[in-house]
């Protein structure tokens, strides 16, 4: 392994020219505004996202709206503040998981509710940075995935998200819309390993 | 049909263009996605200005490649990553076996990468005894179908639903459905069970950041994000050419690799990884990243061919190519087909056989056209011709029709004396016998005078 490296990099070094300087970078600096809720909308419905907007008492009710039509029966649900941990444990559901003991245990469920970081609005991504207690399978293995989130968290762009997380984070995931494949004949398929519906409950 | 043979190129084309069904399937494909990539691209008012900046990003990158794998890797090993270079496919193998062995690993998880392709990776695992599926839905088809991709990011655009039906039909022992949407649903079934029990995931890297020593993954499915999540062991193989230096930089590269590779404007999942599991509850406890060199700093060492490296994966320029849209991925009998492929596959993997490649193009510069990094493949297939015929590649009826043309060029009484002596020949009902020519389109007919001499009596009149 030491040989390869030296052997690399040496040969590198010796094709070393720094000729082009790296180019400049200018991060938009538009801070987010109603447009830009606008624009999240836009382009969240425009890759297959279903987004639902509730004031913070309409939560539970909006909640129960999906699990009724979808026909969800478990749910993983990670931890939020407590008024909406109380609203989250009279849900209509067989069963809730909050502690699972394993990621055996989340394919079993049918949708799981979390939160997140930001909301990206220039391409209707949603940001998820992982740390301690939160699942990234949890976002994947559901049949469905609801996120609650708070239009305060929309920043503008993915240059904003460089800026604001520095550096500083253990692992990012960037969701777009549902799982998707055009792997057959360009058909467009929802769902392969991923999720095959994302809500939004925006707040 | 794996590995198609190099030196079999011309009986590739042959069986392609005469296959109605494989025409059928690219051309489907190929105008789908390009005609989607109209929309996605001319909605940006900055396209071209995209594509300069991620220019100079890869050239200044590759221009300082050493510098950027130290930091990357300085940066990687602080938070937690081990790193570990191999200078060709044997050496990064034996790393992957090394660790699969240690940990005992029997069954491991992939998401589409080229570089593992590259290396035949799949093929070794098994090989040794450790079931390995490829969980990308066309990467799984063409590892069904025991074939090769035929396109970079599209694997089994050359597939009609109905073969797909017939495969899984007879491999996974389901009833035969052609329906897109059902056979996406066998394989979610099917490939849950793998990931929930795998030990090893292996995924490839879209971008590997220098500054943060962040591992890039970006992809559609999901596939990559439960790889790179479930198995307690993750193995990144990436090419020496994969970093960039800021994490910043992937603003622009996001812009442009989504448009071009599948004609989306962002991908569905993006996975920025830049330590183990620590504290979170359900990564893999140990990362590794081998850089893998296998031929690349052959493209290095030629000042000429070194742009090859600045190559982003994305497959533009296949779909662009005429020549790609009419045989499509498997008559190159490469790992990278089209027009990239054409000018890695000889110098990259310094396959003489690979020097015909070259010269199946139309050096009509659409590859150029489309590249979002601005890479200049048709020049750099016409300088490899160059370098063929003076390698003694073209044959002797080649050879000796130039020697009489530069003859001919030189003099132009023995040049109107020849096409003269040509004429004459064509009047009397001699036929050429070009057949390799005459086959597939019309001999064109000889003017019976040269414009020189109707020149020459216009002015004497």
């Amino acid at each position: 392994m030491e040989e390869a490296r030296k052997q690399i990099i040496q040969t590198l070094k010796t094709y070393q020219i720094n000729k082009t300087p790296l180019p400049e970078i200018e991060t938009d600096q538009t801070p987010a505004s109603s447009e830009s809720v606008e624009r999240f909308k836009f382009e969240f419905e425009r890759v297959g996202g279903n987004l639902i907007e509730a004031k913070p008492k309409e939560i539970y009710k909006k909640l129960s709206e999906i699990i009724s039509s979808e026909n969800i029966q478990k749910i993983f649900a990670e931890n939020f503040e407590k008024s909406i941990d109380e609203k989250i444990k009279d849900l209509q559901v067989s069963q809730i998981i909050t502690q699972p003991h394993s990621e055996k245990q989340l394919a079993d469920v049918d949708a799981s509710i979390t939160g997140c970081d930001f909301l990206i609005a220039e391409t209707g991504t949603i940001v998820f940075i992982h740390r301690e207690n939160k699942f990234k399978s949890a976002v994947l293995l559901p049949r469905i995935h609801i996120v609650i989130a708070n239009k305060t968290q929309i920043i503008s762009t993915f240059e904003e998200l460089v800026k604001r997380i520095d550096g500083n984070f253990d692992s990012i995931f960037l969701i777009t819309g549902p799982s998707r494949t055009a792997d057959i004949e360009k058909v467009l398929v929802r769902g392969v390993h991923g999720p095959q519906k994302v809500y939004i409950i925006l707040t | 049909m794996r590995n198609h043979d190099l030196t079999k190129f011309k009986e590739n084309v042959l069986w392609a263009l005469t296959n109605q069904t494989l025409r059928k399937n690219l051309n489907r494909a190929i105008t789908h996605t390009l005609s989607k990539r109209i929309e996605v691209v001319s909605e940006l008012t900055n396209w071209e200005e995209l594509r300069e900046k991620a220019h100079n990003i890869r050239k200044h990158t590759i221009e300082n490649l050493a510098y950027y794998l130290e930091n990357f890797e300085k940066k990687a090993t602080e938070n937690g990553i081990k790193i570990l270079w191999a200078k060709d496919a044997a050496e990064a193998r034996s790393y992957v076996i090394d660790i699969a062995r240690r940990i005992n690993a029997k069954l491991c998880v992939k998401s589409k990468s080229m570089v593992t392709e590259e290396i035949g990776l799949r093929e070794f695992l098994e090989e040794k005894g450790i079931e390995t599926v490829e969980t990308d839905l066309g990467e799984f088809i063409v590892q069904l179908a025991n074939e090769m991709p035929s396109h970079i990011t599209a694997p089994a655009m050359h597939k009609s639903r109905d073969e797909i039906g017939k495969l899984f039909a007879e491999k996974l022992g389901v009833d035969f459905t052609n329906e897109p949407e059902n056979l996406t649903k066998i394989a979610r079934r099917f490939l849950r069970e793998k990931f929930l029990n795998a030990d090893l995931g292996i995924s490839g890297a879209n971008f590997l950041v220098a500054e943060t020593g962040s591992i890039v993954i970006v992809e559609n499915e999901g596939n990559a994000g439960l790889s790179t999540t479930l198995p307690k062991v993750h193995i990144v193989i990436a090419g020496i050419e994969k970093v960039i230096p800021r994490l910043v930089d992937l603003t622009i590269f996001f812009k442009i690799l989504g448009r071009s590779a599948t004609a989306q404007r962002f991908t569905s999942y993006v996975s920025i990884i830049n330590a183990p599991r620590n504290k979170k509850p359900d990564s893999p406890e140990e990362i590794y990243v081998i850089l893998v060199d296998n031929g690349r700093t052959n493209l290095l060492r030629s000042e000429k061919l070194k742009q090859a490296l600045y190559c982003i994966k994305c497959g533009a320029c296949m779909l662009a190519c005429p020549i790609y849209q009419r045989v499509g991925g498997h008559a190159y009998g490469s790992i990278y087909p089209g027009p990239i492929g054409s000018v890695l596959t000889p110098v990259q993997f310094a396959f003489d056989e690979a020097l015909i490649l070259p010269f199946a193009s139309s050096l009509c510069g659409k590859c150029h056209e489309i590249c979002p990094v601005k890479i200049e493949i048709h020049h750099l297939l016409l300088w490899l011709r160059h370098k063929a015929v003076e390698q003694d590649f073209s044959p002797w009826i080649e050879k000796l029709i130039f020697k009489l043309w530069l003859i001919g060029m030189k003099n132009h009484k023995l040049y109107e004396f020849g096409a003269k002596i040509l004429r004459y020949i064509r009047k009397i009902g001699i036929k050429p016998e070009l057949k390799n020519w005459s086959k597939w389109r019309t001999f064109p007919e000889i003017a019976p005078k040269s414009f020189r001499e109707i020149w020459r009596r216009q002015e004497s009149k």
